[in-house]
């Protein structure tokens, strides 16, 4: 957590990156005018640099500049606890007294409170650090430079995760700040072998990104192939979680979300201890975790919080909630297009009856009402939330209804849509949402051209596709292909939480014991 | 990372992938064409007949055993000269085309008489084709995968068919042994074809990643399709009896129309639903092994020219396919296809093994 692993960035490292650097890594000098002279083409771009200059009493008194961002850093730590001691507290004499020939290390041992310090003393560093949100203490004569970092300034407080909030789980979410994120999840993960690796990512954005695993449950391999495709991306910058997901994963081709995105730090804590990798990145809320398995975007938090009846109950409702909300309006094209006699008969004729009316093909009822239905999402997604309900009723009630009347599309549509709408928002996981609403579409095409032989097609199709996909090399559609027999206990269904012994081995790992005992007590 | 296993597949996936080779679409014809020369006794001639495949498996084993790293293409180069060895492949790629092709026309004949009756028999069968390229196209490890799942899929759906045996009226097995040593003996030479698909381990041996369990796989896999076979066979007679079941052209699928479920009114459409990707499998299996020997013949890389042969290999099976006028036509073809399994399944690693024991250095300097 020492700001002097940020300096590890790799972005600085590739020889290209070093061509464009602008600033030289020079040593700085020790007299105080002359450093400023070097800091200036650097500081006069910026209007929110504060620079302050102030002087330590003695007999001459020494001078020095304080440099950091405006609102970045705690205004209240700075003045109380770091300029108020140097200003008023300290002498120069008193610090010559302790240790003439390390001044800067007598200053931040004796006259200083805040906790987070290190020294650097090339240009380079010196401007990123100012950069990075760090404050800087500068004194005449001495080349060294003091780093504090006292973070602070406004930003949103810890809040119920909105996507994904449980009963019996915890209310605390992710917020933007890297390091308050890393603190949730330390909070709940106190073994010394988490590790926290930091990052910079982006040339220009310099994002810190935070790397989480345990040391001796995660998988070596898979550690270092994460590390390697993030220390791979060179770009100039990135402004979300998103941009990493998109860098790291091993099919972008594919629809399929291959690693697990959480905003909940118990999900990850859980996560880190089945041996994944936790990948955190600043101002964004959404961390995520990879390796990813297919059958995790079925699970939710509850199913390890509630009692093993429930949660298996509502796990299965969930999987089939899945298949309905893929498939239910292209069974119906198909069924009623090509194999109406599959219907009940009473059933086939109140169908019929509903349709008599309404002029279109059921392919273009159906496309029409889903393509409506997916764009009133869209629009209450960005409105703001009163405006946003009102538009879910107005499309809901009202759109519906007159559809209805004006013999555009029959209530069984409506209905068989809707169904497979709840059934898609009935998924924990934001991002298998988002791949069941664009599975749909192919799947209600490939019905109105070839019947039910068109979905048993496109199902095989996504089969195959899902068995091929890997998510860091792992692969996604573990247990199930390959078939891990002692991790379906936690697949489709969840057993009891005193027979899960052991970890899942879909994802590789090195200690597969989680549980000492066998359920009564005994040691085994 | 991506190849930390190369394109290994496990002995346990080796048991799936030659019982996804050898079931499919022949469960639901099988009853009848055996029923009609071995009369009641056909499911003993099945029960033999295990035999044909548990050689094969035994001579294939042998030989891998000998040069268990070598590729079925590099292998027969090795024995039998440049030349001589090119041929052999070449004439094992044949046999896959004609085979599978045989297999995709009755799949998209049965797709198309009960699901699709509009729809031409070309459409269906490019259907097929794209999902055969598509799959075997993902190379060995995810075969391995898939044929693991569907054996479940397989499994689940199969257990329908077996609730009209408690219809079955068990007076049609009797009297047993009626058919006598010879109609058990020429039911067996016909059920041996039936155990086509083993033959697919001559490619895939190299590619199991635990050589001394293969034998054992082999066994349990046979052993899972014989008990496929018979269980079909003896439903198929206890419901439809002897001469009922000849009048069927596809009898374990009618096996379905006898059962009445409320809601589920026509049970052998959710059966076929299932069934679809199934009846894929062998085709899947075969084609890759096909192309992985094509692509060791040429010597190329096989991950990154797989596709080429592989789409050669579909569209000849397309437009074979396509060739034969009406189904009959094709059930004769079947005959044939039969004693291609015995060429490639039974002659192919004698003669392989025979050679390997004459060429005794070469095969100790690449062991």
């Amino acid at each position: 957590m020492r700001f002097k692993s940020k300096q590890t960035a790799v972005t600085n490292d590739s020889p290209q990156n070093q061509a464009k650097e602008t600033i030289p890594d020079t040593k700085l000098p020790a007299a105080l005018k002359e450093k400023m002279q070097m800091l200036t083409p650097y500081l006069q771009k910026g209007a929110d640099i504060i620079i302050r200059p102030f002087f330590i009493e003695g007999e001459p008194p020494l001078e020095a500049v304080s440099i950091h961002l405006n609102k970045i850093i705690n205004d209240e730590t700075l003045n109380q606890d770091i300029l108020r001691h140097l200003m008023f507290n300290c002498r120069r004499e008193s610090i010559l007294e302790r240790g003439a020939d390390n001044l800067v290390e007598t200053i931040y041992k004796t006259s200083i409170t805040a906790t987070q310090i290190s020294k650097l003393d090339t240009l380079a560093a010196l401007v990123h650090a100012i950069f990075d949100g760090l404050t800087v203490l500068m004194f005449d004569g001495v080349r060294e430079v003091l780093v504090i970092d006292i973070h602070g300034g406004e930003f949103r407080s810890i809040d119920v995760p909105p996507a994904e909030q449980t009963m019996r789980g915890s209310r605390e979410g992710f917020i933007e700040r890297l390091d308050i994120n890393i603190a949730l999840v330390r909070r709940r993960l106190k073994d010394p072998n988490l590790v926290v690796e930091k990052t910079i990512i982006g040339r220009r954005t310099r994002t810190q990104v935070g790397i989480l695993y345990i040391d001796d449950v995660a998988d070596p391999q898979i550690v270092s192939e994460v590390k390697k495709r993030i220390d791979q991306m060179d770009l100039d910058g990135i402004v979300a979680s998103g941009y990493v997901e998109q860098f790291i994963e091993d099919s972008p081709t594919s629809i399929f979300p291959q690693v697990f995105i959480t905003e909940r730090p118990d999900k990850m804590a859980a996560m880190l201890l089945e041996g994944r990798i936790g990948i955190i990145v600043d101002n964004t809320p959404l961390a995520f975790t990879a390796p990813a398995l297919f059958v995790q975007f079925i699970q939710a938090p509850e199913d390890y919080y509630e009692k093993t009846f429930f949660s298996n109950y509502i796990r299965i409702l969930r999987y089939i909630a899945l298949l309905i909300a893929i498939s239910f309006p292209a069974f119906y094209i198909a069924l009623l297009s090509y194999q109406p006699e599959l219907i009940p008969y009473d059933l086939l004729i109140s169908f019929s009856r509903a349709r008599t009316q309404v002029p279109f093909p059921v392919i273009i009822e159906a496309l029409v009402m889903e393509i409506i239905i997916q764009l009133v999402i869209e629009a209450g997604l960005r409105l703001p939330q009163q405006i946003g309900q009102t538009v879910g009723v107005v499309s809901g009630i009202i759109l519906g209804q007159a559809a209805i009347s004006a013999k555009l599309a029959s209530p069984i549509v409506i209905l068989i849509i809707s169904i497979s709408i709840i059934c898609t928002y009935a998924l924990p996981s934001a991002s298998m949402v988002l791949t069941t609403r664009l599975l749909r579409l192919p799947l209600m095409l490939l019905a109105a051209t070839f019947g039910l032989f068109g979905i048993a097609f496109g199902w095989f199709v996504v089969q195959a596709h899902l068995i091929g996909l890997e998510s860091v090399g792992v692969p996604y559609f573990a247990p199930l292909a390959p078939m891990r027999y002692p991790d379906l206990k936690d697949s489709i269904i969840r057993t009891f939480m005193k027979k899960m012994n052991q970890r899942p081995v879909s994802v590789p790992m090195q200690d597969r014991k989680r549980q000492g005992t066998d359920g009564k007590g005994q040691q085994k | 990372m991506k190849d930390r296993n190369g394109s290994t597949i496990t002995s346990k996936q080796m048991i799936f992938i030659i019982v996804g080779s050898q079931v499919g679409i022949r469960l639901m014809y099988m009853p009848r064409v055996l029923t009609a020369i071995a009369r009641q006794d056909a499911w003993i001639a099945v029960l033999i007949a295990s035999i044909v495949p548990i050689i094969s498996l035994f001579l294939i084993d042998r030989l891998g055993k000998r040069m268990p790293e070598m590729g079925f293409a590099r292998m027969s180069q090795e024995l039998f000269g440049k030349f001589l060895g090119s041929i052999l492949i070449i004439i094992f790629i044949g046999y896959v085309i004609g085979y599978m092709s045989i297999i995709m026309r009755f799949f998209s004949e049965v797709t198309k008489l009960y699901l699709l009756p509009k729809t031409p028999l070309a459409v269906i069968l490019l259907m097929y084709v794209f999902m055969v390229v598509y799959v075997a196209n993902k190379g060995a490890r995810v075969i391995g995968r898939l044929n693991d799942l569907l054996f479940y899929l397989i499994l689940a759906t199969f257990l329908l068919l077996i609730i009209p045996a408690g219809q079955g009226d068990y007076t049609y097995l009797l009297p047993i042994g009626e058919a006598g040593l010879g109609g058990i003996a020429r039911g067996f030479v016909t059920a041996g074809y039936y155990y086509a698909g083993i033959e697919v381990l001559l490619v895939y041996y190299s590619l199991v990643n635990k050589k001394d369990e293969i034998f054992k796989a082999g066994l349990i896999a046979i052993a899972i399709t014989t008990a496929f076979y018979v269980s079909i066979i003896v439903i198929c007679e206890l419901v439809f009896g002897i001469s009922g079941l000849q009048k069927h052209l596809f009898p374990g699928l009618i096996l379905l129309k006898i059962v009445q479920i409320p809601v589920f009114e026509r049970l052998e459409f959710i059966f076929l639903f299932f069934w679809l990707g199934i009846g894929a499998r062998p085709a899947i299996n075969m084609c890759f092994a096909a192309s992985l020997a094509f692509t060791q013949l040429l010597k190329l890389d096989e991950k990154k020219y797989l596709i080429y042969p592989l789409i050669l290999i579909a569209v000849s099976i397309f437009i074979l396919a396509l060739l034969p006028s009406d189904i009959l036509v094709v059930f004769n073809l079947r005959t044939f296809a039969g004693y291609g399994f015995y060429l490639i399944g039974i002659i192919y690693p004698l003669l392989f093994l025979i050679m390997s024991f004459i060429h005794e250095e070469k095969v100790k300097q690449n062991a």
